[in-house]
Parts: structure tokens; sequence; C-alpha cells
């Protein structure tokens, strides 16, 4: 935003209003109140119960996976709606270019936590988020893509 | 898909990695990484005259970027270092049967091949700057 325009001179407001010249974000602000309300509609705490089923669910569904490694709390509760987790020796790009192919989606890397891969003597994690639009039968998608990643790598 | 990418080959050298390690006394020792996921590889070279004597490289990361390595120091041991400039993009796909890598995985598989055109274009300008210009864009194109 500007203070004044000559000819051949510009001088800019003050910060922070030099950086706010346009219209506001009011789209976002207006969207993101929809979302409040959406959520508070559903109640946080439904949201949560959601989430912990579907934890308890596919920790136990996974744990037992020959190669599997899951980092973090064993007490689901003590977890929110992720798990990351290695499987044998593939490398969590690998990994996530197969969920891909059965159309799951996991992030895979370090996650912006280089210092806590150090930790854990590995150089990237992949993991499985859960939300309250997904499913126990997701899980089981994702368990079955698992095992093709173990046939893929003989593991 | 994934059926197409993790081929007995690919699978062969990330397990069993071909000129893997250190190599003392290398004329060409060049790193780079991919920093949105972590892939890492060291390429080092041992050259006399235009030769390749023995090439070593060091990495992690995930199996296409390490098989590429490794299939590209066999690619190019006992060669001419200038003709790492020939080496193309579709070389190493090709060479690896990864036609039909997305472009994110892309860049895992030719991140060795970045490293070595990289290394052979700093020893080429430590010896001969003019030369080594003919050299620069192409290790800049990938």
């Amino acid at each position: 935003m500007i203070k004044e325009v000559d000819k051949y001179e510009t001088y800019y407001n003050e910060l922070p209003y030099k950086f706010e010249a346009g219209t506001p974000n009011i789209a976002d602000v207006v969207g993101f109140g929809a979302s409040i309300d959406y959520l508070n509609d559903v109640g946080m705490s439904a949201v949560r119960a959601h989430e912990l089923d579907l934890v308890k669910y596919a920790m136990r569904r996974i744990k037992d996976i020959q190669g599997m490694t899951i980092y973090g709390p064993k007490q689901p509760s003590d977890r929110g709606g992720v798990i990351a987790f290695n499987l044998g020796d593939i490398h969590p790009h690998d990994l996530a270019t197969i969920m891909d192919d059965h159309g799951i989606a996991i992030r895979s890397g370090h996650h912006c936590a280089q210092v806590l891969m150090r930790k854990l003597q590995v150089s990237a994690t992949s993991r499985v988020s859960f939300y309250i639009y997904n499913t126990k039968e997701e899980i089981d998608l994702f368990v079955q893509a698992l095992d093709d990643a173990r046939r893929l790598f003989k593991i | 898909m994934s059926d197409d990418i993790y081929r007995e080959i690919i699978l062969d050298h990330y397990r069993n990695p071909r000129n893997k390690g250190k190599l003392p006394g290398a004329d060409i020792s060049t790193h780079d990484s991919n920093p949105l996921c972590g892939d890492e590889i060291d390429i080092h070279m041992k050259v006399q005259g235009d030769k390749i004597l023995d090439v070593k490289f060091e990495g992690r990361g995930c199996a296409i970027s390490q098989a590429s390595a490794s299939m590209l120091t066999e690619m190019v041991i006992n060669k001419p270092l200038t003709s790492v400039k020939d080496i193309a993009k579709t070389d190493i796909l090709e060479n690896i049967g990864l036609t039909n890598l997305g472009p994110a995985r892309v860049k895992c598989a030719l991140l060795a091949l970045k490293v070595m055109k990289l290394g052979m274009v700093n020893y080429l300008a430590s010896k001969d700057p003019e030369s080594a210009k003919l050299f620069a864009d192409d290790s800049r194109s990938l």
C-alpha cells in the first residue's frame, strides 16, 4: 500500500501496511468459520473417539507383521491419529510409491524432524494418518498394500 | 505399476550394491542430496588422463536412488571421463528399466548421474577452465 505517488517517485506506507494492500483474505476467514461450525457439529470428543478407534484397530492389524517397526507410544490412547513406522529395509519413499499404486496416500520422509530421525537411527519413516472420514475397511486395504510391499521386496 | 518398478534388477542392486564404499586417493569426490526426500549420494573416482580407473559410491536413500548409483558405477568404470557427458537421463532410466517413473521419482533415479556430472565438471575445471565450460550446461540440465 502506498503513502503517496508522484510522477517519478513512490512512497510506500510504513510497516505493516505496505504489505497489506488489496482485499483482505475474507474467503479464508469465512471458510475457517464454516470448518469450526462443522467440527463443533460433529463434536470434538467424537472426532477423538473415532481416531482412537482406528488407531487401535490399525495397531492391532500391523504390529505383528514381519519386519514391522512402529515408532512412538505403544498405547493407542497415548497417540494422536497417526502411526509412524518402517517395514523391513523398504525405504519409506519406495513404500509410499507402492501404497500410491493401491490408492493409499501416506507421508514418507523425515517429516521435517531430522534430529528425531538421527535419534531413531533411521533416514526416514512412513506415516499413516487417520481422520473422521477414514474407515476400518480402508485400514484393511492398507494392510493388503503392506503385504504387497513385502511381496515386492521379498520380506 | 509397482511391479514394473520394483523388479529383480532394482532389488538386486539395492541389496547388493556394486562399487559401494570409500575410495582412498580418489581424484574426484562429489556429494549431493535431494533435500525433499533426503536421498544422499557421494561419488568418488580415480582418474588417469581421461580414463576412469575406479569408481565408488556412498549413499543412503530409496531403492531407486541407490540402485541407480550402483548401476551407474558399472556403466562408467574403465571409460573415458568425458564420456560421462554423453550419458543422458534416458540412458539411466532405460538401463534400470524405469521408463515410466513419475516426475517425483525420476529425481531419485537421476541423483547419482547429477553428482557424477558435477564431479566431472569440477575436476575438468580444475585442470582446464575453458574446456570445462563445454560441459557445464550439460551438468546443470539435470
